[in-house]
């Protein structure tokens, strides 16, 4: 059944396509805030995958210590390399391009560390959410790209409450449109930094735990991920965090799509091809408004 | 209330204050006007913290404020409007009422305070959903002031609020800054109009090249030909 396959494929593609979007939201947050490209938030996923393996297999076998696990893996990450390097470089006052040459350093570190403590050795995870086939009126949908696709809908919808409701969320786009005026109403701007690493690297950890929940985790896989939610970041317009969102979707649709009408070996090339036609008539991306603006 | 002894600021090799004295005592309304780069802004930044002093003492209410972070400054009351409103573009109007009163000090009363600033100015009540920077200029003065009166201060720090506006909005500007001292609000104002300083002040310094050149009560000011120098450029006037 062709329209069966059809929507299996759009289902498989929109899962992967939250993935990205989450990863890509991170990055997009960052630019706005501190107009660094964060090339690491790929391996800030890889090592929400691998905290939310351990918390996962420690809780025997727990979906939700596993997401739980995953999340704060990946905020504590990002809040150690916002202090622990980008800080003090930014302190330093290295020029900006610096600090993104910075930010491929951490990932190849990040890597290594990830190697060193997991392995090298892919690791399978415990089948999380449910695998067998789920029949809804006729069509068979795969529980697991269901759920995937539920969780981060919500942790979504999560982050517009927090940035439209919460003072902290308010605080901190406050100081990424304008840092001087935000401190001139008390807003400590290294905090609203902090924040957003924070925020931006729960979400790639849940990402992360998403993903390995759906192939496998190891020290590797953030790398082209990274890469891909990168992409989708300025396929959406790099700073916009709808286009964030749309542009994530958008790309893991178009890879799973021309996997299955393609080739499953020219999918990645084919996504960067898109991304280059949509930027040759959306030069600033589909919602595209670059890096901080005041 | 407000004590500055011998402050200088430097942006590098630029000197733009050298050793300036001023004082505001509470209550009052200061005008703090003179021409073009002349270090009025930059007083106000060093009030507030956004920049640091390289000499001289900022004191309030007997406080050393140098080196403070401006975070830790608004804390104590000192509220700063500055130069070009610098609305968050993309909060709505309420959201950047709500982010004026982010200071712990000003949080508490932060949805009464909201009340009076609609009824203030009704007008951004009727925007209060719509994004900052899509706002006209005369609008976002009057969220810069909304802002101002969320954070509740006892200093009040204004720079260049009539600038840019028609006549009728800077009645408006006028009417702010009277609610603000029928509160009991000390205000430090600086303008490069500087007859509408001048006449809505008690006194006034000018400000030339970072010096202080002349300060007086402003009624004698409004007539003193330096004053009018700052506006017309020295040249002219001494070729008059
Ligand atoms: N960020 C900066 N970097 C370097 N120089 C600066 C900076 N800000 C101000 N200056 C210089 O300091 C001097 C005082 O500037 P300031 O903004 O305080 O003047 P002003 O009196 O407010 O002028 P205006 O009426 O044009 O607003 C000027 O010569 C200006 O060029
Ligand atoms: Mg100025």
């Amino acid at each position: 059944m062709i329209y069966d396959q059809f929507l299996q494929t759009l289902l498989g593609g929109l899962a992967i396509g939250c993935i990205y979007s989450l990863i890509a939201l991170g990055i997009s947050m960052i630019v706005r805030a501190t107009d660094i490209l964060h090339f690491a938030q790929g391996e800030v996923m890889m090592v929400g995958a691998m905290t939310g393996f351990s918390s996962g297999v420690w809780a025997g076998n727990a979906p939700l210590l596993a997401l739980i696990g995953g999340t704060f893996g990946g905020g504590l990450m990002a809040v150690a390399v916002e202090l622990g390097v980008y800080r003090p470089l930014r302190a330093r006052r290295v020029p900006l391009i610096n600090v993104v040459i910075a930010t491929i350093g951490v990932s190849i570190v990040l890597q290594n560390v990830a190697r060193l403590v997991w392995g090298s050795e892919p690791l399978a995870y415990p089948a999380l959410f449910e695998t067998r086939g789920l029949v809804i009126s006729g069509f068979t949908v795969s529980p697991q790209l269901a759920t995937i696709v539920v969780l981060s809908v919500l942790i979504m919808a999560a982050l517009a409450v927090f940035f439209r409701y919460s003072r902290a969320g308010i605080a901190m786009q406050a100081a990424a449109q304008d840092p001087d005026a935000a401190r001139l109403m008390g807003i400590s701007v290294e905090r609203a930094t902090v924040n957003t690493f924070a925020v931006s690297g729960m979400m790639a950890g849940a990402a992360g735990v998403l993903l390995g929940s759906l192939f496998f985790a190891s020290f590797n896989m953030g790398f082209i991920t990274g890469i891909k939610a990168f992409v989708a970041a300025v396929l959406g317009g790099l700073g916009s965090v709808p286009g964030a969102m749309v542009g994530g979707l958008l790309f893991g649709v178009i890879e799973t799509f021309s996997a299955m009408f393609i080739s499953t070996s020219y999918k990645d090339a084919v996504g960067m091809v898109v991304l280059i036609l949509i930027l040759l008539v959306a030069p600033m991306g589909l919602f595209g408004r670059a890096g901080r603006q005041v | 209330m407000l004590r500055i002894n011998n402050l200088s600021v430097s942006y590098g090799p630029v000197a733009a204050l050298r050793g300036i004295d001023l004082t505001v005592e509470a209550g009052e309304t200061v005008a703090l006007v003179g021409s073009n780069g002349a270090g009025k802004s930059t007083t106000l930044k060093a009030i507030s913290g956004l920049v640091p002093p390289s000499g001289g003492t900022i004191e309030f209410l007997g406080e050393t404020l140098n080196g403070l972070k401006p975070e830790a400054i608004v804390e104590r009351g000192i509220v700063h409007v500055p130069e070009g409103r610098r609305i968050f573009p993309r909060l709505s109007v309420e959201q950047n009422l709500e982010v004026g009163a982010y200071s712990a000090r000003a949080a508490m009363r932060r949805r009464r305070i909201r009340e009076e600033v609609y009824a203030l100015f009704p007008r951004l009540r009727e925007r209060r959903q719509q994004m900052g920077g899509s706002l006209s200029g005369g609008e976002q003065q009057m969220l810069a002031f909304g802002r101002a009166m969320m954070a509740q201060p006892t200093l009040l720090l204004l720079d260049e609020p009539s600038l840019g506006l028609a006549p009728i909005i800077v009645e408006e500007v006028i009417r702010a800054i009277a609610h603000f001292r029928a509160e009991g609000v000390t205000i430090l104002l600086v303008e490069q109009n500087a007859e509408l300083a001048l006449t809505l002040s008690a006194r006034g310094y000018v400000l030339e090249t970072g010096q202080v050149v002349l300060t007086d009560e402003s009624q004698t000011l409004i007539t003193h030909p330096k004053v009018w120098a700052s506006y017309l450029g020295e040249k002219e006037l001494e070729d008059t």
